[in-house]
């Protein structure tokens, strides 16, 4: 039998040790070092104040980055060294959007500058980091709640830059701007390669669009892409289906139940639909029961409803006056 | 290092047909299916946080370095049982062995698991999910080699208390980010217990990120606008102390290779 020392056995080797307490001793010493000299920064983000939003004619046509933080937030301060020194994420955000950062100072000083509690009470900020990407207008584009390491950080930026068109196609449909709002869900879909969650809406806004510029082929082209390249099979791919002639308005309205949120896609969309195909009575009609029964007025669909009302009279009379004149 | 530790860790979890077919199973068809089913958005950006970051990196090395050596099971050829009680090792060498051996098991997983996302989205014209280049593998094989260093501290831990520093370990890495936000007003309404339950948690996952995941991502470290050699001395100094304890406690544990 092959006997062993019991001291050979259970020594610790030495090239262990002293790799450990090296690289320990250079951990403290780094440590304290860069305590007292702190790193020279090469690139930063350039910062605005929360002054800074309303003056939006400097801001142009680039989102807006609102960085929401306090002093006393540790996971701001981490935030800070991390991924505001990252330089892709620094080189991203000053080149491609507009960066505000908002101090929150109601622990230090009681209240915040009125400028601060504007934008905290907007965006309903009650928590720190809190990231907001918002159109230059300031209508949100997307939230983060906590801190954001720089691979997640640039997620979150693309993630902005590609709903951006939806956005503004959103923006476009309430303008009442078919040209663009087809131009810009269009781009959103070729961006996302059909594969975002908002994808159906988009499909759906982007027909909606087509027929009203009288582009019944390009409709149906988007309809039958939407169709087969959509997998995120929500309760909207059910409205592209029934605006393909797939679905009747009455299985669709079955298969939105008496969930309040799909009822309100179903009537909002279809009449839009309605309105594009001229069947102005039974787009009121949808519309109208979309402003019934929306809960607030800021809600996409109670805004979209109205202001495809408003359309519907003005089209009306415009009829009624060509019919007059006649 | 011992070949035959090495080796027995490696494979003792996919000696049998159906843990290699599960395991391969769960790192090929899983992203598939993830990429397949779900939508580009930042959920999905988070799922795959989840599935390539230190909690999936801690699971697999965890079961690759088990606290056994042949577990009393005879293996079909025997090999490996019979180099150990012929040659008695050093405890260092076995702390080592297992350490190199969760590594290269939690290297290959994490790379099958890389390669199937991007071939997944590659083949469903997805945009980009994973980054599958040069310092994405450098980081797998710097975060496989940081957290089986845990690891193996972890299994000579004495019986219970391995498995439930493993679970503090896992939940701090699972719910730490989501609870590392510092409330405003909502702490106000919140009742007293409750805030400092949260406060407790977020101070134990906040110590857990700072002192003990032995993660590091060169690429970041790299590309800081405040270059610092820091991260690289903390990331190799846990690394090491982590090995460094592992063998001073298993000295002071009973041991036996014949019993193994």
């Amino acid at each position: 039998m092959v006997k062993i020392d019991s001291r050979l056995a259970t020594a610790v080797p030495v090239w262990l040790l002293a790799v450990t307490v090296i690289f320990l001793a250079l951990r403290v010493g780094l440590t304290v070092a860069e305590t007292v000299f702190p790193p020279v920064i090469s690139a930063e983000i350039h910062w605005h104040g929360p002054e800074y939003v309303s003056q939006a004619k400097e801001i142009g046509q680039r989102q807006v980055l609102l960085y929401f933080d306090a002093d006393w937030c540790e996971a701001c301060r981490q935030v800070g060294k991390t991924t505001f020194l990252s330089r892709d994420v620094v080189g991203e955000i000053n080149e491609k959007f507009v960066p505000v950062k908002v101090t929150d100072r109601k622990r230090e000083d009681g209240k915040n500058t009125a400028e601060a509690q504007k934008l905290e009470d907007r965006y309903n900020i009650r928590a720190f980091p809190t990231f907001v990407l918002a159109m230059p207008d300031g209508d949100e584009v997307t939230t983060n709640l906590g801190p954001l390491d720089p691979r997640s950080m640039k997620g979150f930026l693309r993630e902005g830059l590609a709903k951006y068109p939806f956005c503004q196609g959103r923006e476009d449909i309430l303008k009442g701007d078919d040209r663009g709002a087809a131009l810009a869900f269009d781009e959103f879909l070729a961006r996302t390669n059909w594969r975002h969650k908002l994808c159906s809406e988009a499909a759906v806004a982007s027909c909606v669009s087509h027929r009203a510029l009288g582009e019944s082929e390009q409709a149906g082209r988007i309809v039958e892409d939407g169709l087969r390249k959509i997998k995120d099979r929500n309760f909207v791919y059910q409205i592209l289906a029934c605006l393909g002639g797939r679905l009747s308005f009455d299985d669709l309205l079955r298969a939105a139940r008496e969930d309040r949120s799909n009822r309100l896609h179903c009537y909002a969309f279809t009449g839009m639909d309605c309105f594009a195909k001229k069947q102005y009575e039974e787009a009121s009609k949808r519309l109208q029961w979309v402003v019934t029964n929306c809960d607030g007025k800021s809600c996409f669909h109670y805004r979209i409803a109205v202001a495809e009302l408003e359309r519907i009279r003005s089209r009306k009379l415009a009829d009624g006056a060509g019919t007059g004149s006649k | 290092m011992n070949k035959a530790v090495f080796l027995y860790s490696l494979f003792a979890k996919v000696n049998t047909l159906s843990s290699a077919l599960g395991l391969l199973g769960m790192s090929v068809i899983g992203p598939a299916l993830l990429t397949d089913m779900l939508p580009d958005g930042r959920s999905m950006d988070m799922l795959i946080g989840i599935l390539l970051g230190p909690m999936a990196i801690m699971m697999i090395s965890f079961a690759f370095i088990q606290d056994d050596v042949a577990s009393k099971r005879t293996l079909s050829d025997g090999e490996y049982l019979s180099l150990l009680f012929t040659r008695p090792i050093a405890r260092s060498q076995y702390i080592v062995s297992k350490w190199l051996a969760g590594s290269l098991g939690v290297f290959c997983i994490m790379l099958i698991v890389i390669a199937s996302f991007n071939c997944a989205q590659t083949l469903q014209s997805h945009n980009s999910l994973v980054d599958c280049d040069f310092w994405a593998i450098v980081n797998v094989a710097l975060n496989a080699l940081g957290y089986s260093a845990l690891m193996v501290m972890i299994r000579v831990f004495p019986p219970g208390l391995n498995v439930t520093a493993f679970f503090v370990l896992l939940y701090g890495s699972m719910f730490g980010p989501s609870l590392n936000v510092s409330m405003s007003s909502y702490e106000e309404t919140m009742p007293l217990i409750m805030y400092y339950f949260t406060q407790a948690i977020a101070f134990i996952s906040n110590f857990l990120k700072e002192f003990i995941y032995p993660g590091i991502n060169v690429y970041d470290v790299l590309n800081s606008a405040r270059f610092s050699i820091l991260p690289v001395a903390v990331y190799v100094s846990d690394v090491f102390l982590y090995l460094l304890c592992a063998t001073i406690l298993l000295n002071r544990r009973e041991f036996s290779n014949g019993e193994d």
